[in-house]
């Protein structure tokens, strides 16, 4: 069988066996100077990772500049790039390491920490959905949802977003995360429980 | 409801996630099925398990081209000279070139910091020295915090004892050239940047300083906080001139400080994100910054030529196409031969015989 990778792209969701063909031969492009594989795998990934480092850095400039340092350094280092895990665990991971530096050199954590206290103490209540065309409740939905898990803890709403958002398998998320399987089964129920809770007023 | 009968937050979830193998998934499909109420949380439940699809990150590649630029044309680790024990004036010390990977070491920040006590100008100091050739910038992260973009074609030196916490004083730096400085604050350690005709001392945090043979002089832009210019040879008097934001300061040879105020500082910060600004530039200074930028060698013939004025902004284009760009507006030709470019005026137009 053949590796060619789709230069689409294939979507992240894929069956596992086909992205993980076409992450190696990337990996195995980039090492070798490969700048067409280079830019495939930053513009496979680049939603993903940027919606991610956001969600830890809460803001667009800050989470280009952390991406844009990861693929340089990436790049700088081919030669010698050797992976242990997966594509998408180690480009998560990294940019998760490296949007934590940022936080802790941009002594951001202080006010990220205490909108996070902010948030718990508003005792975030949801508009009731109001009644309209279906296409007006559907966003109207979708955006209370993102509120809702905006407003999860920090490390129970990051589970819910590797999860949901990056498709990424329990035991994906971690290893991005480098917690048990356990501890993200029990995230993810809390999340649920949260969840259900706050979002109960859109059960029709 | 039979209480016995509800299933846990926990297996919901995984069933949710479809991270169930069959059997247990089974399961919570025959508690689905078996009461409406079950299947109308599972179906309220499944929404909020379905985000919608993320926003497109960078949709008009403009972090790409960041990256690409840093592929195609890196920016490199720059030339780390080392130079033995020297007078505190440096610019005139021998220098023994090291390794990229010594390099790399040095600039790392936080990195192994020597506390010998930075001494009185006139005694030898062991110095640390980042030179960029032409073409090439470099960013340098300094052991407190602050850093340097240096432009091409500059240098920077300063103590190796230049630490975040020391016996030292003040932060002192040795420019020549061109370089960005971002200045972690220190009232007790002041920062200063000595060029051969100034001294600019940081009173806030991000400047320019330009020391550059085509400036005729020293150069400050400030682009945030403030600091106090004065004259090299008058480093202990009261400032000559405090700049904030938007102020720039020009000291030249003959010692005359000229103030202006309010500049728009794209075309001396553009650079720092590689983009090339010029905002109403005479070629006479547009020619020397494609040399220093592109690695080239570039003179303009006419002088009248040479003054007129070139507006736009470049963000790695090919340098075909810049000098191009630059040729077509100012109303003339260019050549190149490999390093060479010459600027000249259109040749004129063999006269019209008029049919009167």
């Amino acid at each position: 069988m053949s590796l060619q990778p789709d230069p689409r792209g294939a979507p992240l969701g894929a069956p596992d066996s086909s992205r993980e063909s076409r992450d190696r031969a990337w990996v195995e492009g980039i090492r070798t100077g490969d700048v067409p594989a280079f830019e495939a795998m930053f513009r496979a990934y680049k939603n993903d990772l940027g919606a991610f480092v956001t969600s830890w850095v809460h803001s667009r400039e800050a989470a280009e500049e952390v991406i844009q340092d990861l693929f340089l350094h990436l790049w700088e280092q081919r030669h010698e790039w050797q992976l242990a895990v997966p594509l998408n665990i180690y480009l998560f991971r990294a940019a998760r390491n490296r949007a934590i530096d940022h936080l802790r050199h941009q002594r951001v954590e202080t006010e990220f920490q205490q909108r996070i206290a902010r948030r718990h103490d508003e005792g975030f209540e949801p508009r009731p959905p109001l009644r309209g065309d279906e296409a007006a409740q559907a966003a109207e939905l979708e955006d209370a949802i993102e509120r809702a898990v905006s407003a999860l803890p920090p490390r129970c709403q990051e589970v819910f977003r590797l999860s949901r958002y990056h498709h990424l398998s329990y035991a994906e998320v971690a290893q991005v995360m480098q917690i048990s399987t356990k501890t993200v089964e029990v995230q993810m129920g809390r999340a649920l429980t949260n969840l259900r809770r706050r979002l109960a007023a859109w059960r029709d | 409801m039979d209480r016995r009968d509800d299933i846990d937050s926990l297996t919901l979830a995984r069933y949710l996630s479809g991270e169930l193998g069959p059997t247990e998934a089974a399961e919570v499909e025959r508690w689905i099925a078996a009461d409406p109420a079950h299947r109308e949380l599972a179906d309220s439940l499944r929404k909020i398990w379905s985000p919608g699809a993320l926003p497109e990150f960078d949709p008009d590649d403009v972090l790409w081209r960041r990256i690409a630029a840093g592929v195609e044309r890196p920016l490199p680790k720059p030339a780390l000279v080392e130079s033995r024990q020297t007078r505190a004036w440096p610019f005139r010390a021998p220098a023994r070139l090291l390794t990229a990977a010594a390099a790399a070491a040095v600039l790392v920040v936080g990195g192994a910091v020597l506390l010998a006590k930075l001494r009185q100008p006139a005694a030898p100091v062991p110095m640390r020295e980042v030179a960029t050739r032409l073409g090439q910038r470099a960013a340098l992260d300094l052991p407190d915090g602050s850093r340097v973009v240096l432009a091409p074609g500059s240098r920077v030196r300063f103590p190796t004892s230049f630490s975040a916490r020391g016996p030292s004083t003040s932060r002192e730096l040795f420019l020549e050239g061109q370089a960005y400085f971002t200045v972690r604050h220190d009232d007790k350690r002041p920062f200063r940047v000595h060029t051969s005709m100034a001294l600019v001392e940081d009173v806030g945090t991000e400047f320019v300083v330009t020391a550059q043979t085509e400036t005729h002089g020293t150069q400050v832009v400030v682009v945030s906080g403030a600091v106090a210019l004065r004259r090299a040879s008058a480093a202990t008097s009261p400032p000559l001139l405090t700049l904030t934001r938007g102020d720039l300061a020009r000291l030249d040879s003959s010692g005359i400080a000229i103030l202006t105020r309010d500049v728009n500082l794209a075309p001396y910060v553009a650079w720092t994100e590689g983009s090339l600004v010029f905002d109403g530039t005479p070629l006479r200074e547009v020619a020397p910054a494609l040399a220093r930028w592109y690695d080239l060698d570039v003179r303009v013939t006419d002088s009248g030529l040479a003054a007129r004025k070139f507006t736009a902004s470049f963000h790695y284009e090919p340098i075909s196409q810049v000098l191009e760009v630059v040729a077509r507006s100012l109303d003339a030709r260019v050549e190149r031969h490999g390093r060479s470019v010459v600027f000249a005026p259109r040749r004129p137009q063999p006269a019209r015989v008029d049919s009167q």
